[in-house]
């Protein structure tokens, strides 16, 4: 009966983070924009931090609500650079540590000095960061994270429910049998009772 | 329990629902990764650079007559992190040892192989330094936007990729090859040639090159395209100066493009369509002692 009782809760609970897991990654994907290549819900993309460069204070893996309509960027502000790659787009966060009228300077990549972005390579800024969000929504991007975090969990649910269905509708037949068999047997004990 | 059979069967119908969902993203690219180049016929060049590098493919004349400019000058340069370029050339069969002069075939064989021509005793002929029927130039400009910081003046640099697909059904881009030109502070110039190769023990790109009107190379110069690590063969260095006061520092790298005549996939029945090279460059990591 323990067991039972241990069992169930555990299922619950995959089955709440199953739930989650599902709706943010529904989020993510329906609101995914091809041209910024990230989740965008009106002018906010979300951006995953994909490295240490601003550690402690930006953490590797968390993600960014930038607005892509921000109207002036001011020093100490986390501003989103794009920078295309072998693997496409990509994003890079840097902290701006002084605006000029042309461009602004930038904290420098890792181990070295402040570097100068055109105002044009920003694409947003951002002040909200979420934790672990980044990392999320790089390992559901991946097919092999999509496979083992959505369709693996959805079969299992998918099971399970099979399972309990064919239970339940096993124990209504049972059930049913027994009433009827009862009734047979009180109606026996009726027709006997007038003798 | 005909309440609890329902409510099961509603379960098992959403999650069967969930199931026709999850599979429309799995077969649809829209959430992956994806790549998105279009078929087109021509040249594709696509170079990228790390965040705190700039490239510029543009033909302003102060990029040509001056080495160093003034930050504020950056987008109008057409400085950017990534630089297209486009070009639907049609290139003859050429020929080059060292990526910078071009020899063509004076006479061709029916199987493509240049012979002696015996008017003029020679098998092949210099191509005039202007003459673009024959190769591809293209002069692209690279600069550290880093601003000068302890004692570092300039950062290192070095191509770690070089790739070439074809863009259409054919395999002419096999033949194809490329050349990088670098200078360095001395005036040395420096030339790394790229054939095609499919991976480390593909030989399909190479080819014994003319080495004069005469004779060809006893040795295929080119390297393998691919992914190089810093001071690997390959990995063609270069160094840029960091920004001073603002005042940005211009590296001139040349890339040329053409058909090793000599290669077996530079015949005519595989004439036309289209290719794309990429290159990456990277920055030397400090933090590894390099």
């Amino acid at each position: 009966m323990k067991r039972k009782k241990i069992f169930k809760i555990i299922y619950i609970l995959l089955v709440v983070l199953f739930v989650t897991s599902a709706i943010i990654t529904t989020l993510m994907i329906l609101s995914f924009d091809k041209q910024y290549a990230c989740p965008k819900f009106g002018n906010y993309i979300i951006v995953s931090v994909n490295d240490s460069e601003l550690s402690p204070k930006v953490l590797k893996g968390n993600a960014l609500i930038a607005n892509l309509q921000y109207k002036e960027v001011q020093k100490g502000d986390y501003v989103i650079i794009a920078v295309k790659n072998s693997t496409g787009i990509q994003y890079a966060v840097r902290q701006v540590e002084s605006v000029q009228e042309e461009y602004y300077t930038v904290s420098g990549t890792e181990g070295r000095g402040s570097f100068y972005v055109a105002k044009e390579s920003i694409i947003a800024v951002s002040k909200i960061q979420i934790f672990g969000l980044g990392a999320y929504i790089n390992l559901m991007r991946t097919q092999t994270g999509f496979f083992v975090f959505v369709i693996i969990p959805l079969v299992i649910v998918i099971m399970i429910q099979i399972i309990r269905m064919a239970v339940l509708i096993q124990e209504k037949k049972i059930k049913e049998k027994y009433e009827l068999e009862i009734r047979n047997s009180n109606m026996q004990i009726t027709e006997k009772e007038p003798e | 329990m005909k309440k609890k059979l329902l409510a099961a069967g509603i379960r098992l119908v959403l999650g069967l629902a969930a199931v026709a969902v999850v599979s429309y993203w799995w077969f649809s690219d829209a959430w992956f990764a994806q790549n998105q180049k279009a078929i087109t016929d021509g040249i594709e060049l696509s170079a990228v650079v790390p965040l705190n590098i700039y490239i510029s493919g543009n033909e302003d004349s102060r990029l040509e007559q001056n080495l160093t400019f003034p930050v504020e000058d950056l987008t109008e340069l057409g400085f950017s992190n990534s630089y297209d370029f486009n070009d639907n050339v049609v290139l003859r069969p050429a020929s080059s040892s060292d990526g910078k002069i071009f020899w063509y075939a004076k006479k061709v064989n029916s199987d493509g192989i240049a012979v002696e021509d015996t008017a003029s005793q020679s098998t092949y002929a210099m191509v005039q330094q202007t003459d673009y029927a024959y190769y591809m130039e293209k002069t692209v400009y690279l600069a550290a936007a880093t601003e000068q910081y302890d004692d570092i003046t300039s950062i290192d640099c070095y191509v770690s990729r070089v790739t070439i697909s074809g863009l259409t059904a054919n395999q002419l881009y096999k033949a194809a090859r490329i050349s990088i030109s670098t200078t360095d502070d001395q005036f040395n110039e420096t030339t790394y040639i790229y054939r095609y190769a499919a991976d480390a023990l593909d030989n399909e790109g190479q080819a014994l090159p003319a080495y004069d009107a005469h004779s060809k190379s006893l040795s295929d110069p080119s390297i393998a395209m691919g992914i190089y690590e810093n001071q690997q063969t390959g990995a063609l260095p270069f160094n840029l100066i960091c920004a001073n006061d603002g005042i940005i520092s211009v590296k001139e790298l040349t890339v040329r493009v053409w058909f090793e005549g000599e290669n077996a996939y530079a015949v005519r029945i595989l004439a036309g369509g289209g290719f794309a090279f990429e290159i990456e460059f990277t920055v030397v990591d400090p933090s590894l002692g390099e």
